[in-house]
């Protein structure tokens, strides 16, 4: 891919690390990058298109998702949570407008679906999605008893 | 025309030009359509705003320069600048571009000069 998120390992970050680096990888493959243009030869498609980026964040409060989804709208896209699992699915239509000519298509029409295991409990009632400029962010915070907490440390 | 298809071509600019930001460097995606009034642009510019999208025209070659706006969590998300430069046929009239921004896709719409456009010839039968 391109751009590479740092590794969340390096941050110090000790929550469910594990199972977030694996969610991270599902996406990324879920989001088909590209980083072997390469093969591809004189037919590359060295470009941004399809490869929509994922970037996961856990603030120790809540787990963020940010998505790049240009082109798709809110009814485009379908998130829920079951279980302990997200599920994103998303479809964008790309046609040649009525009466146009294509000179070059680069950005692909997309369908996916796919499920996750989340590395934290969420309070789904309190899970945010937002869509914006082809923005994908999904806030969700962990239940209660998922959160850190501060353990006082009494003087005897 | 389908032959102007050959006319919009990718200008290869990375490492010719400096930089307007530190941020990575990418070329979006585009779909080039045409028809006989206007070259349809499209290119997937995700999070970017208005503000921070420059399209300009200079001597027949456009370009399309977003920043992306930063994330809240800049350790696992890096924004990207998305930069790409077109050589655009002369027969675009360079006053009448037209630009909109829709969910994170922008359309330009280069209307073509009305003498490029192509005329039907009345057949005489003598």
């Amino acid at each position: 891919m391109l751009t590479r998120w740092s590794d969340l390992g390096l941050g110090g970050l000790d929550r469910g690390l594990s199972a977030l680096n694996e969610l991270r990888r599902e996406m990324d493959r879920l989001f088909d990058f590209y980083d072997r243009d390469e093969e591809y030869g004189e037919f590359a498609r060295p470009f941004y298109g399809r490869a929509f980026r994922v970037g996961l964040n856990d603030n120790g409060h809540a787990l963020q998702l940010r998505a790049e989804l240009p082109g798709f709208s809110e009814k485009d896209l379908n998130i829920t949570i079951e279980q302990g699992s997200l599920t994103i699915r998303g479809e964008r239509k790309i046609e040649v407008p009525e009466g146009y000519a294509a000179h070059r298509q680069e950005r692909g029409a997309m369908q996916f679906a796919r499920s996750f295991t989340l590395p934290s409990l969420i309070d789904t009632s309190k899970v945010e999605a937002v869509l914006k400029n082809g923005i994908l962010e999904l806030t969700m915070p962990k239940a209660e008893e998922a959160r850190p907490r501060e353990i006082q440390v009494r003087v005897k | 025309m389908a032959s102007k298809s050959t006319d919009i071509t990718r200008k290869e600019q990375e490492g010719l030009t400096a930089r307007s930001s530190d941020k990575q460097r990418v070329a979006p995606a585009v779909d080039v359509f045409e028809n006989r009034d206007e070259i349809l642009v499209l290119a997937d510019l995700p999070g970017v705003t208005k503000e921070h999208l420059t399209i300009r025209m200079e001597d027949s070659e456009l370009l399309i320069q977003g920043t992306q706006a930063d994330a809240p969590d800049p350790s696992t998300w890096r924004a990207v600048d998305f930069y790409r430069t077109f050589r655009v046929p002369n027969t675009v009239n360079p006053e009448k571009i037209s630009a909109e921004l829709k969910n994170g896709v922008l359309s330009l719409k280069l209307k073509k000069r009305e003498e490029a456009k192509p005329k039907q010839i009345e057949v005489k039968v003598i």
